[in-house]
């Protein structure tokens, strides 16, 4: 995933991010979409205040639906990150809570010594761990949105 | 499957606000075909209306043989055949052309609808051809008629149906024939060979003159016989006969009846020389064979337009069936799109 | 809203569909060739009139009415636009069939994918003559875009722009576009709804995010993923019943969180339906 500072972010109604997409990389459009703009906000390309791209764009450049981008956008306004103003655009409001060196090597620990060891001893292989790993993260996100859909209707 | 055939008062009105969009857009559609039209119409009218300065008028005395044997005449008598090349070349590629190609899909798409489109480009055509018919109509009736006083050949078919109103109703005729063929056919070569066929075969029943007679004749029968009292109205008249009854009458263009005996007395003696001398032609032997004397069969001549009358209706009843039986083929009748849709 | 829902046959041509598509979505209409997509997008055009039941577009109103065919814009597979000489006519023809026409729109267009007024229709390219189709479609800014094949006879970078710019005109107008295709690997990014089509029937219709949350892959015998189900639901690939194979299960009720399920992709999806499920099971309940 990589990220485009835009060249004339210097104008006020350019947003500052560009979205990229990883077409194969098995993850949902939207959450790629969300994880940019949380990343965007980590390195501080994106900071408080900015606007997020209008979806017009984000569709005519990446030729997806724009509910995609609805979804990542109202996917950011449930994690308190963008809040939306009619007719103006989606802002960022908040940044994602960052997780410390420390935390982060914690929760690998935590990974290692809890699940991957006695996984690697029951005789999984390495690409084995990551098809699981990965297919379990997108069961995950397949339920939690038709949850979600089903709720908000 | 719900049909509509005449379009109604209420589409004539809604295509005000749709012609002066719509037209220009069908003009330039069918640019090449409209312009080809009026360049063949126009110069057979400039041919015959050289003709018509040769001759002079009033009729001069001239040789008949000094114009007959002219180039200008001859190519004049062809407008006989401009309905032939009307249908065959216009009328067959008219709705052929996109049916084959599948731009009809493009077509009846849009906002127009098929029905409109499909409508005025008919009646631009019709339009188009009933002004240049009748204007090219006129000036060759000119002709035959400063020429008649020294006719004796067999172009009672040329005279009769290059008058003004039977040059357009045949080529308006001949274009709807066409382009019913290419609406049914829907493949342009198809279509040119099924109209060049119907149209040879309507130009045969024309000049083969007992054919054509006959036809006229069983209108002519049926028409009622008793009307006595009613005005002298000038113009050109129509003869009746009935087998039934002793009683002949007349009718003149409007169809208002005369007996023979005002006929007789009162329009007969006031024509011309030259029209009684064309009278005495090639019909006295089918006249005899009616039941009427010489004097009566005589004005059974084309070229007072008799039936002309019947010809307009004949006409006019053609025209409006030829338009509602492609209207019902293009309305939505989903067989024509079904066959021949695969590549 | 508007919805559209139809059920009909035709002949031999479409033996029944029935669908519902709403307004602003963007539906995929995927079969084999010969299965009767054309047809449906004939019959959603005002082309062809059903012979059995009906299709309702927007407020009730009929394909091939008057306020139908104002909304509606229809681009046939790369047929030719018009018999005119030129482009620049086709474009002032197109102007002279609607009342809403943008032409400078349609110009501006065709100035940016390099085709020029004065071009012969004739000379073009099959990937030229569908960028002016669309382009004449465009230019109507129609409630509903129905599209046969559009990307077939276009490169990848002209494929893309071209969805891209598709996509703007929904974000921006809530434009629905129907579009046929027999290629699905796009079609996950940019399609919200899918129609399957296989000979004649639909035997797939509904919005993709519930479709592939209703099924799922397991790995093993039919028997095996018979068992998974449980009878809430009905295994899709039905090939090699014995042996051990990846098989599409679908779903009656949410799918149960299991080591033994993966999500499927739309290829899958679209696959195992035309290759393999019998007719009948496409319909999502409700």
């Amino acid at each position: 995933m990589e990220l485009d500072k835009a060249v004339n972010d210097a104008q006020s109604d350019q947003s500052p991010i560009r979205f990229r997409l990883s077409s194969s990389s098995g993850v949902p459009t939207y959450v790629q979409l969300v994880n940019q703009v949380e990343q965007a906000l980590r390195i501080g390309y994106l900071n408080v205040g900015d606007r997020l791209p209008r979806i017009k764009e984000v569709v005519e450049s990446l030729a997806i639906n724009p509910n995609t981008v609805l979804k990542a956008y109202k996917e950011l306004e449930t994690k308190g990150i963008a809040s939306g103003r009619p007719g103006v655009g989606t802002f960022i409001v908040a940044s994602p809570s960052a997780l410390s060196a420390q935390a982060f090597e914690k929760l690998r620990q935590e990974f290692i010594d809890g699940w991957l060891k006695s996984a690697l001893k029951v005789g999984l292989n390495h690409a084995d761990i990551i098809t699981l790993v990965q297919s379990t993260l997108e069961s995950l996100d397949h339920s939690s949105s038709t949850l979600t859909s089903r709720v908000s209707q | 499957m719900t049909m509509t055939l005449i379009p109604t008062v209420t589409i004539a009105r809604a295509k005000a606000t749709w012609l002066p969009r719509l037209v220009p857009g069908i003009l330039r559609l069918h640019r090449t075909a409209l312009i080809s039209v009026a360049v063949i119409y126009l110069t057979f009218t400039a041919i015959a209306l050289t003709v018509v300065l040769q001759v002079g008028h009033p009729r001069a005395v001239i040789a008949a043989d000094q114009v007959f044997n002219g180039t200008l005449y001859s190519i004049s008598t062809y407008a006989y055949y401009l309905p032939f090349l009307v249908a065959v070349f216009i009328g067959a590629p008219l709705f052929a052309r996109s049916l084959e190609t599948g731009t009809f899909r493009f077509a009846w798409t849009q906002s127009v609808g098929r029905r409109r489109l499909v409508a005025t480009t008919l009646a631009v055509f019709i339009l188009e051809l009933t002004v240049l018919s009748v204007i090219l109509g006129f000036v060759l009736s000119r002709l035959w008629f400063d020429l008649s006083p020294q006719f004796t050949g067999l172009w009672n078919d040329h005279v009769f149906f290059t008058g003004p109103w039977m040059l357009a109703f045949s080529s308006v005729i001949g274009l709807l024939a066409g382009a019913l063929f290419g609406v049914v056919l829907r493949r342009m070569l198809a279509a040119l060979a099924a109209t060049t066929v119907a149209m040879i075969s309507i130009y045969l029943w024309a000049i083969m003159f007992p054919l054509f007679q006959e036809t006229l004749l069983w209108f002519a029968k049926r028409m009622p016989a008793n009307y006595p009292d009613v005005p002298l109205v000038n113009g050109n008249y129509l003869a009746h006969y009935d087998f039934a009854y002793v009683n002949t009458f007349l009718t003149d263009r409007s169809g208002r009846v005369m007996s023979m005996d005002q006929f007789n007395s009162q329009i007969y003696p006031r024509l011309p020389q030259a029209q009684k001398l064309a009278l005495n032609q090639n019909a006295v032997p089918e006249f005899h064979r009616l039941g009427l004397t010489e004097w009566q069969g005589t004005l059974f001549h084309q070229q007072f337009h008799g039936f002309l009358m019947m010809w307009m209706g004949l006409g006019t009843v053609t025209v409006i069936g030829l338009v509602a039986v492609i209207f019902i083929l293009v309305g939505g009748a989903d067989r024509l799109l079904g066959r021949w849709r695969r590549p | 809203m508007e919805a559209v829902s139809r059920r009909f046959r035709r002949r031999t041509a479409l033996r029944s569909v029935t669908a519902t598509i709403p307004s602003g979505s963007v539906t995929a209409l995927v079969g084999s060739n010969g299965a009767g997509k054309t047809t449906l997008l004939n019959l959603v055009a005002g082309l062809l009139t059903p012979s059995t039941g009906t299709i309702s577009l927007f407020d009730n109103l009929i394909p091939g009415s008057m306020e139908a065919l104002g909304k509606i814009a229809y681009v046939a597979q790369d047929g030719p636009v018009s018999t005119s000489r030129s482009v620049g006519d086709a474009v002032r023809i197109a102007r002279s069939f609607n009342m809403s026409f943008d032409f400078d729109a349609a110009v501006l267009r065709l100035q940016r994918l390099g085709i020029d007024l004065g071009q012969r229709v004739s000379k073009l390219s099959g990937g030229q003559r569908a960028q002016l189709a669309i382009t004449l479609a465009l230019a109507r800014t129609p409630e509903l875009l129905v599209l046969d094949e559009p990307l077939s006879s276009l490169d990848p970078i002209a494929r893309r722009d071209l969805l891209g710019e598709l996509m703007g005109h929904c974000a921006e107008s809530g434009m629905t576009i129907i579009f046929s295709s027999h290629v699905i690997a796009e079609l996950e990014k940019i399609a919200s709804h899918l129609v399957l089509i296989k000979d004649g029937e639909a035997v797939v219709a509904g919005e993709i995010d519930e479709l592939l949350g209703r099924h799922r892959i397991f790995m093993g015998t039919a028997t095996e993923a018979e068992l998974v189900h449980d009878g809430h639901g009905s295994v899709i690939s039905q090939t090699h019943p014995f042996t051990l194979a990846s098989r599409v299960i679908r779903f009656e009720v949410p799918p149960p969180a299991s080591a033994l399920l993966t999500p499927v992709t739309l290829e899958d999806l679209a696959y195992a339906y035309l290759e393999h499920a019998p007719i009948g099971s496409g319909e999502l309940p409700k």
